[in-house]
Parts: structure tokens; sequence; C-alpha cells
């Protein structure tokens, strides 16, 4: 036994074998701890953990701590902050639009412009549409619609004069 | 308390007695000193079936865990390990033996043995191809006293308790496998780099 270990060829396989070893061992890495780790909670039946620590819990206590106690976090003068017992009165202050008071003066209407008024109004004469002609007036005439050089037709312009002649 | 004692300097044994009173921080470092080590003796004795090696060692830890309370104080761990492994690919060889006599009886001119060509005999990857085929062709028992003594370097003692034989039997085993071995690869000569 000893006489084959030790012969070259046999030293050569062995060499081999083990550098063959190594590198399927290498190249093939186990699957990770928490895989088995399920897989035994599922055979065992154990409800599955929450993945938090409880490090964390006790690290979110100790901050819940420091605030409900109001730990001072910053280097203010303590008279600057308030107390958990003041009162707190909050105003509002709402500007909506602002109107100004203008002095406006009135005219006084002389008795003679009272009359030419009430006269213009007595003279300008009612314009009334029989039913049948409604249709014909409402129409606009298309060749007439030319643009003017205020931006509107003619046909708008003169609309007024043209229905009294129709009359 | 995990953050308070590093499991690092533990030994097996040590840490094999913590995974027994529900340890599962030892457990993880015992994982991950062995699982690589199993899964290389698992791929060796599985005739290099990646996929089935890597179910093989994820079981052998299972039933490591399950059996935590059954480990005796004192005992080797590698040696418990290794013990286990083994017979879970004896469990393998005795399933295939009844698929492969199964297939034999409905193919039985599978005989086909190519002799290498004479350039290929030089070739020190060929070599380490035709390696592994031996490998695969030596008996279990031959293979794994093999891998256990020559790849893992466990001493023969420790291979008699893992495959449950005597020591003498062990070294006859070895023999056996290393004769083999050289007649099988003699005509090979690969170019030493």
């Amino acid at each position: 036994m000893n006489r084959l270990e030790h012969s070259d060829e046999v030293k050569r396989i062995v060499d081999a074998s083990k550098v063959l070893y190594d590198k399927d061992k290498s190249a093939n890495t186990p699957r990770s701890f928490d895989s088995l780790m399920k897989e035994i909670d599922r055979r065992e039946g154990t409800p599955v953990k929450v993945g938090i620590s409880p490090w964390w819990l006790v690290a979110a206590c100790f901050i819940g701590l420091l605030i409900g106690w109001n730990f001072p976090f910053d280097k203010a003068p303590k008279s600057d902050k308030l107390a958990v017992n003041d009162t707190v009165y909050i105003t509002e202050k709402h500007t909506d639009t602002i109107y100004q008071q203008v002095q406006v003066e009135r005219k006084v209407l002389q008795r003679k412009e009272r009359e030419g008024v009430a006269i213009a109004r007595q003279v300008v004469p009612q314009t009334v549409t029989p039913p049948a002609m409604c249709n014909e007036i409402s129409l606009p005439d298309l060749k007439s619609i030319r643009p003017a050089t205020s931006g509107r037709s003619l046909a708008q312009e003169n609309f007024p004069i043209h229905l009294l002649v129709s009359l | 308390m995990r953050i308070f004692h590093s499991y690092k300097q533990d030994t097996d044994e040590e840490l094999m007695l913590r995974v027994s009173r529900n340890d599962t921080y030892a457990f993880e470092e015992i994982y991950t000193r062995y699982a690589t080590r199993m899964q290389g003796f698992f791929i060796r004795m599985l005739g290099y079936d990646i996929a089935k090696a890597e179910d093989f060692t994820q079981e052998l830890f299972l039933k490591v865990y399950e059996s935590r309370s059954a480990y005796e104080e004192g005992r080797i761990f590698s040696s418990w390990a290794f013990s286990m492994a083994y017979n879970l690919c004896k469990n393998e060889y005795r399933h295939r033996e009844v698929v492969e006599t199964h297939e034999l009886e409905q193919n039985y001119d599978s005989n086909t043995t190519e002799e290498p060509s004479f350039e290929k005999m030089y070739d020190r990857a060929v070599f380490e191809n035709q390696l592994s085929i031996s490998l695969n062709k030596l008996p279990a028992d031959q293979l794994a006293a093999f891998t256990l003594r020559y790849n893992e370097e466990l001493s023969v003692s420790e291979i008699a308790q893992i495959l449950d034989c005597p020591e003498g039997t062990v070294k006859s085993r070895l023999h056996y496998a290393l004769h083999s071995l050289s007649q099988s690869l003699s005509m090979y000569n690969p170019i030493k780099p």
C-alpha cells in the first residue's frame, strides 16, 4: 500500500484528482443558508418569521423615548421653545380685493335738454317685422359679405338701414 | 447571544452542541464551514450531477438539524456528517441499481468504449476527463475511501468510522482503488507544466 502510494504514477493521479475536486467545489457554490432554513421551517411547520431584527425595534423604542421626553436635539435656549402646556392661538389674516371710493361729479340736466331727450324718444320709429319676413331678414346676403376695414362685413354694418328700406 | 460571542473560534463539536440547544447561528456557522466540502463530496460520489449534489447537500443539512438532539458529545462532527452523507449516497446507488437493471433489460447493446486517438493521449484536459470517468467507474465504497483519503485528507481511522468498517478494509479498498486507477490511466502521459 505504501509503495503504491509513493509511486510516481499514483502521485500524479492523486494530485490530478485533488485539482479536479477543488475545481468542482469552487465552481459550484452551495445554496444559501436562508433557503435551507426556509426548508426546515416548511418541514417543521413553523410560521414564517417577520424579517425585523429585534435590534431595530430597540432602536425605534429609543428614538420614540427621546422624542417623547422632548430631548434637546439642538442647542437653542429653552425659553425659545414651546412647552407642552403652552396654549397657541393661531390668527389668520386674509386680504381680498381692495375697493377705493371715487368721487363722481353728477351732471344736472337742464330742463331744455330733458325735453329734447323726451322728444327724441318719441320720434324714434318702432320697427315691426312681419313674421313672413323674418326668414328673409335673418338670412345674410352672401354676395354682400365682404370684409370691411373695421373687420365687420358690410352687411352687418348696413343691417338696420337695410331693414328700414325693406319696410 | 451572537453579538457577544463569535463562533469563528469554536470547534465543530462545540458548535454542534450549541445546535443541539437550538442555536441557529451556530448551525449557520457549521453550514458555512461544511456546505462546500459536502457538495464537493456529493458531486464526486454522484457522478458529477450538480443539481442532485445541491439537493443532497440541502438534504444532508436538514438531516443534521433534525437529528441534532441525537448528536453524541465528543464525537467528531466531520466523521458524523460524512457518514450521513455516505449513507445518502448508498441509498441513491440502491435506487440507481434498480433503474439501471431495468434499463439494461430493455437495452443490451450499450457496450461501446472508444479508444482515444494518439494525439489526444498527450492532452492534459483529456487526462483529467479520463480520470473523472475512471473515478466514476470505481465501486462506491472504493470511490468514497479514495475521495475521503486523498481529497478530503481524512485519516484511515476516521474513514473507517464514516464507512462503518474496520481500518484494514479501508486500506484494502484504497489499494484496489489506486491499482485500478493506475491501470486505467497508464496509457495517458500528460504534459507536465
